[in-house]
Formats: structure tokens, C-alpha cells, sequence
């Protein structure tokens, strides 16, 4: 008898074992959608030692996938998080902007939606595929389907020490001086005439082609389609071309806008005429390919039309997913999109960009005064990620978005009405004459008379220590190039701005010591060659020695990057 | 801390200028010899180097006393490569100790034994003579010492002694790092018996 209670307690005991395990093991399976603050510095560094699935960076936090040991992990470190969705598993999420009161309201109609940050919500569905649920007329952008965490980059304190100075150049004066309204207007009227450039429509593939011609018709190298699937099946095609770097072939700017278009559901797929929205930025790219076609350039540049933006920016990410995975090197992006409408003028150009973009932004803002006469406006924000410069972003690329107005002003904006009579030429032109001068300035035509540009520049840093100082220095070395009598060296702290000469007198070898640098900030360096008559060459490429506390380095020579941050390893 | 030292110091420098004032016996003595630092960072950069000292010793009763010394320190060394190479950057470190100590003697038959417990306030400079690097500081520390004295003849007697400094240095750079300058000075020299 006594026996037959134990086996009952027994199996008792079993039961209840297994039934809590069977309760508690998918709990601690299950990955949440969390929402990562930014508050504390060391996020950065906790983020890269938990190894935490982060899928989108905004301006004030990190959106990730964490389950329930990671989030353990972070509650361990102290690292603030809130969860979004208990149960993430198989769910697809869309980021879409908060650009209305009633715009929370709206979404939750149709799916769950929660705010992440002032202007920022995340969208899902139960129902079906929360891009599909979603209110005509969102910008909208699917949470990354990978990791972005290893492009993460933690935020620079960048010291202004002056406003960037730039010279007007003549060559590139010259060069923007080729730029043509009138061609700007038959672009987008060409490209409005196809009646809906709709991704899945024939008149986008017609777009496409006419944009593909345009590029070959002006002898650029690589033209071609780069098809991709979207959405469940649809196919579209990104049109590239570009124009091989003399000096540096492996090192890319892109300058890209998308070239579909849309409007109202029961209109889309007949009228979508989209002249602003993004005929104005296709067309700039059209014709930043046709002028600089003429000019031999030390880097390469890509002109892509991107497709399917307005589908959740498709094209641009696939692309860019592959840029990466082939290791391109792209030094930056312009990507533009609605360029020509103003509410008012003089219109100013928004820039935006995020944090490690800031130096193309403070370029483009003294292009569009220097060469366009057009006021542009920086704006710092890794929550504008409605366009195709954002998958960049998430690839650790430079990249900025050219817009005319945000919040958007144009009424026209998505609808049957967004046609080529509403733009403004003057500012469009504008707007194209400071991407184009950008982009020539950092592409560096070839010049005449000029020493080659100087090539296989390398710094590697040198650090001693004493008992009571450490000194870092920066031993750089270059290829001799022939025509050259000498050599100049720059130096900034913030890439692709300010350089600085470093050097007293001309460099007569191929290398300096740039000596008793400060530790902590990074350096970045080109060097220029000089020739008999003292004309100097263009810029090298950028060679750049890392940032990072002497007593991390001390601890080991082979650190990476992020275990010189602060809650690195 | 810093206040409670200096306080002991100056205390100290009061207890050896009365004992001066009271005309009891006062020995001044001069020595040379080497130091070993403690720390291994120390040793690795700059290695053993030569010290002089001069000291005076003030009876305050039989077989008890102040000590009041000076002792200089000068040595080249070469900073070391954390990261790449190639580059050689000499360095000179200085350090100038003013020590304040009690001291006890007995005496084992002719000999005496001199043992002193005490303060010492150290000034110092490092200095990287082909950059433009350079550091000062001053720390004040403990200081313990032994010495043999043996009379040779008249008031001249022979010195050896061992001293050692607890000198622990923060430092900036790299962040939260000590520098222990302290170490073992092993001394010879004469002393000279004034009254």
C-alpha cells in the first residue's frame, strides 16, 4: 500500500516536472522583438560581446530579436531594453514614420503597431503580410531580414574646430557647368510619360529600358540590368552603369535614385506619374551620367536607378546586400529622391544622414553653396530610413538622402497629380548642380598637367609607451609615383573633411611619420604629388589609422575595433 | 591622506630642527649606490640605475634620532613598442627625494645599527628627449632604511645601508593605471660624526 503511494508520488512529481518544462522550454526559446536604448554608452560595446541580433538602428535605439538567455544577458549588464513583441517567431515587422496623430490609429486598424520612438512605429500582422496591411501611401521599410550588427558604428564625437573650408575648384565649376535644365526636363518628362512606372507594371520595365539606353548611349562601362524578386514573386530590375576609376577602380561613389513610381491603389497600376517622386532623382542621375562621361576620373562611380522603393525599398536592398557580401568598397552614397518640388522659395535641400555620414552631408551642404547657389540643411538622423540610401546605412556604408522638404510638403505627393507642371526647375537644378559637384569632388577628375594621383597609400600606428606617457604615431608610406618632384601629406580627424597639411616642406620619399597623435580619435590621411612646376595632383585615397585607448592596446596588439569601446572586451 | 602626511612631515622637520636646536650629537653622511625598482614596467624601461644620498642624522637621546636626507636619482632609458616599431625614442627619467625619518641606533660593539622608519616627499620627471613629451608629478611616500655604520677613525665612519620607498604614482594615461617607482637602494659611503 505504502509502496503504491510512492509510485504515485512518484509519477506525480514526473508529470508535474514534465509539464513545467513543457511550459517554460518554448518561453525560453521564444524570440522578442525588443526595443534597445541608446542611453548608455557602453550599449555599443555590450551589443557586440552579447552578440544581440540587432535588425534596425534608429536615432535613439536599436531594434533587435533576443531571446530569452540574451535578454537575461542585457538585464545583466544593465543595458536598458523594453520587449515589443513577446513571441517574434516567423513574424515579419515594417517600419513605417508616425507622420500623422491619426497615423497610430490607422495602423492599428489594421495590424499591431508600436511606437519605437517619437515619429517611429513598428508594424505587424496576424492577418497576413504586414506590407500588404498597410495603409496606402506609408513609407515604409521591412525590418532587415539579417543582422546588421556587424556594421554597427558607435558614434564619433566629432570636434569642429572650424566649419569645414572648401575652395570653388574651376574643373568642377566647369563641370557642373554642363548640367542642363532643359535635359533635366525631358528626363522627367520621359520618364512621366510611360504613365505608371508601378514596380510590377510593364511601364516600369519600359522605364527601365529607356534608362538603360540613356546609360549606353553615353559609352559608360558595366551597363546593365540587376534583376531581383520581391514581395512574393514579382520581379523588377535596378539599372547600373558606371564609370571605372582611373586610379582607384575598386573604390565606389554611387549616386542612385529610385525610378518607380506610385499613387492611389485603384490608379496605380495605369497612372502612377511620379515626377517628383522619383523622376526628379532618376533624372539627376541620368544626367550626372551623361556629363561626367566626358571626364576620366581617379574613382570609380555607379549610377543606379533603383526599383521597387515604393514596395519597401527592394532594390536598394538587395543591392546593397550584395555590395556587401562582395566586399565592395563604396566611399559613399547620394541618393536622391523627390529633388524638385517647392512649397516655397528660395527651397532649401535636406540632407539627411546618420552619424557616421556626417562628413558627406558637411560636403554636399558646401557643394550646393559653393557651385549651386542653394541653401542645403544637415540633418543627423538614423530614423529617416524611408529611402534607399538606409540599407546602406545598415551595411555600414556612407550614405546620405537628398529630399526636398520633411516632413514632405508637396500635395501631390503619391498621387495622379504629381506631374512634371508642379515641379520647380529652379531648384531642381539646384539640387542636381550640389549632388553633381559633390560627387565630382570626391570622384576627382583627372587634371592636366597635374602628377599622377598617388596610389598604395598605407598608415600603420606605432605606439611606445613610457612610464608615465604613451605616444601613438602614424608611419605612412606611398608608391613613388614618376612625374612627381615631391609630395604634400593631409591629416583630419573626420573622414573626407578638413584635411590639413601636415607637412612643413615637401616630402622628398614615400614616407612620413606623423608623430605624437592623440590616442583615443581616429586619423585619416591622404597625400597629394607635386610636380616640377608645383602643380599638385589630386587627393590619394584615404588611409586611416583607428582611434583606441593606449591601455586597451596595451592589453593586446590584435583588438578589433570595438574592444577599444568603452564595455568592450 | 594627503593632509595627514604632510602634517607627519612637517611634524618631522619640527622634531629634527629642535633636535638640532638642542645641541646633541649630529652625524652627516654621504653615499652612492644603486637602485633596483620594484616594478617590473620600471625595470623593463629605464633597468637599475645609480643613486647618490645625503643625509644628516640629529641624536635626540642615546641611541635615538632624526634623519633628514637628499637623494637623487638619474636615468636614460628607451619607451617601449606596445604597437608596430621601428622607431627609437630615448627617455630620462628624474627623481629628487627628500626623506624625514626617526631613527634608532643601538650599537653592537663598535659597530652601530641604524634603523629608520619614515616620510619621504619625492619630485619627478620623465621626460622623451626627441618628442615633445614630457611629465611631472611629486608623491609623498613611506620609506624604510638599515644602515651599518663603522668607525674607521677620528669622527669618519664607514656606511652601508639598504632603503627601500613605497612610492605608488596614478597616472593618466592609460586610464587608472599606477606606476610604482619605488624600490631597493643599496648604499655605501662615509659618515662624518660632527659633535
Amino acid at each position: 500500500m505504502k509502496s503504491m503511494k510512492s509510485v504515485k508520488r512518484l509519477l506525480l512529481a514526473f508529470f508535474s516536472c514534465a509539464f513545467l518544462f513543457l511550459i517554460l522550454l518554448p518561453q525560453a526559446r521564444s524570440v522578442s522583438l525588443i526595443r534597445i536604448s541608446k542611453d548608455d554608452v557602453r550599449v555599443w560595446g555590450e551589443l557586440q560581446r552579447l552578440q544581440i541580433d540587432v535588425r534596425q538602428e534608429l536615432e535613439t535605439c536599436f531594434l533587435a530579436l533576443a531571446d530569452r538567455k540574451e535578454r537575461d544577458a542585457l538585464d545583466a549588464s544593465r543595458i536598458g531594453f523594453s520587449v515589443l513583441d513577446v513571441d517574434a517567431a516567423g513574424k515579419d515587422y515594417v517600419l513605417v514614420p508616425l507622420i500623422a496623430p491619426e497615423a497610430e490609429s490607422e495602423l492599428l486598424a489594421r495590424g499591431q503597431a508600436v511606437a519605437v520612438e517619437p515619429g517611429t512605429a513598428v508594424f505587424w500582422s496576424t492577418e497576413g503580410a504586414p506590407l500588404e496591411m498597410l495603409p496606402p501611401g506609408f513609407p515604409r521599410k521591412p525590418l532587415s531580414s539579417a543582422s546588421v550588427l556587424p556594421y554597427l558604428r558607435p558614434p564619433i564625437e566629432i570636434e569642429w574646430a572650424a566649419p569645414p573650408a572648401f575652395l570653388r575648384d574651376p574643373l568642377i565649376a566647369h563641370i557642373v557647368g554642363r548640367l542642363s535644365e532643359a535635359e533635366l526636363r525631358f528626363l522627367v518628362q520621359s520618364l512621366q510619360d510611360f504613365q505608371t512606372r508601378y514596380a510590377t507594371t510593364p511601364g516600369c520595365d519600359a522605364a527601365g529600358d529607356f534608362i538603360h539606353a540613356a546609360f549606353s548611349s553615353f559609352g559608360l562601362d558595366g551597363v546593365r540590368f540587376d534583376p531581383f524578386t520581391f514581395s512574393g514573386g514579382y520581379e523588377s530590375r535596378n539599372v547600373i552603369a558606371e564609370i571605372r576609376g582611373r586610379t582607384y577602380p575598386d573604390d565606389i561613389l554611387i549616386i542612385c535614385g529610385h525610378y518607380d513610381s506610385i499613387s492611389p491603389a485603384e490608379t496605380r497600376l495605369t497612372l502612377a506619374p511620379g515626377a517628383d517622386d522619383n523622376a526628379s532623382g532618376a533624372a539627376v542621375v541620368i544626367e550626372a551620367a551623361r556629363i561626367l562621361s566626358a571626364f576620366p576620373l581617379d574613382f570609380t562611380v555607379r549610377f543606379i536607378a533603383f526599383s521597387a522603393e515604393e514596395w519597401g525599398l527592394y532594390g536598394s536592398r538587395d543591392y546593397a546586400a550584395q555590395a556587401r557580401a562582395a566586399g565592395e568598397s563604396i566611399i559613399g552614397v547620394i541618393n536622391l529622391d523627390m529633388v524638385a518640388y517647392a512649397d516655397v522659395m528660395p527651397e532649401d535641400l535636406e540632407v539627411f544622414v546618420n552619424g557616421p555620414s556626417e562628413w558627406l552631408a558637411e560636403r554636399l551642404l558646401a557643394a550646393a553653396s559653393q557651385y549651386a547657389d542653394l541653401a542645403a540643411r544637415k540633418r543627423v538622423d538614423a530614423s529617416m530610413i524611408y529611402s534607399d540610401h538606409s540599407p546602406f546605412w545598415d551595411y555600414g556604408y556612407a550614405a546620405l538622402l537628398a529630399i526636398e522638404d520633411s516632413p514632405l510638403q508637396n500635395p501631390y505627393y503619391h498621387r495622379t497629380t504629381d506631374t512634371i507642371d508642379k515641379l520647380n526647375f529652379d531648384f531642381f537644378a539646384g539640387s542636381a548642380r550640389a549632388a553633381l559637384a559633390l560627387l565630382a569632388e570626391l570622384a576627382q577628375p583627372l587634371r592636366e598637367g597635374a602628377p599622377r594621383t598617388p596610389v598604395g597609400l598605407t598608415a600603420a600606428p606605432i605606439v611606445y609607451r613610457s612610464l608615465f606617457s604613451t605616444m601613438k604615431s602614424a608611419r605612412l608610406s606611398w608608391s613613388a609615383q614618376s612625374d612627381a618632384a615631391g609630395y604634400n601629406v593631409y591629416r583630419t580627424n573626420v573622414s573626407h573633411l578638413s584635411y590639413t597639411k601636415i607637412n612643413d616642406s615637401l616630402v622628398a620619399g614615400t614616407s612620413f611619420l606623423d608623430q605624437n597623435i592623440r590616442t583615443e580619435i581616429p586619423y585619416f590621411y591622404v597625400v597629394t604629388a607635386v610636380g616640377n612646376t608645383g602643380i599638385e595632383s589630386n587627393r590619394s585615397r584615404e588611409a586611416a589609422v583607428a582611434g583606441g585607448g593606449a591601455a586597451s592596446a596595451s592589453r593586446c596588439q590584435n583588438l578589433g575595433f570595438f574592444d577599444m569601446m568603452p564595455g568592450g572586451k | 591622506m594627503k593632509a595627514r602626511r604632510m602634517a607627519a612631515l612637517a611634524l618631522l622637520f619640527g622634531l629634527s630642527a629642535s633636535a638640532a636646536g638642542a645641541g646633541r650629537e649630529f652625524s652627516f653622511s654621504l653615499s652612492g649606490g644603486s637602485f633596483s625598482p620594484g616594478s617590473k614596467d620600471y625595470q623593463r624601461i629605464y633597468g637599475s640605475s645609480f643613486i647618490l644620498s645625503a643625509e644628516a642624522v640629529w641624536a635626540i637621546r642615546r641611541g635615538c634620532g632624526v634623519s633628514v636626507g637628499l637623494t637623487g636619482l638619474r636615468d636614460e632609458g628607451r619607451a617601449e613598442v606596445l604597437i608596430g616599431g621601428g622607431e627609437d625614442y630615448p627617455l630620462r627619467f628624474e627623481r629628487l627625494s627628500i626623506p624625514v625619518m626617526f631613527v634608532v641606533a643601538p650599537k653592537i660593539g663598535r659597530l652601530v645599527l641604524r634603523l629608520g622608519a619614515g616620510l619621504a616627499y619625492h619630485s619627478y620627471r620623465e621626460k622623451w628627449l626627441t618628442a615633445d613629451i614630457d611629465f611631472e608629478g611629486h608623491k609623498i611616500g613611506t620609506r624604510l632604511a638599515a644602515a651599518l655604520v663603522f668607525p674607521v677613525f677620528g669622527r669618519l665612519s664607514v656606511v652601508g645601508s639598504v632603503v627601500t620607498d613605497f612610492i605608488s604614482v596614478e597616472k593618466e594615461s592609460p586610464p587608472g593605471n599606477k606606476v610604482d617607482l619605488g624600490g631597493l637602494q643599496i648604499l655605501a659611503g662615509f659618515s662624518l660624526r660632527v659633535k
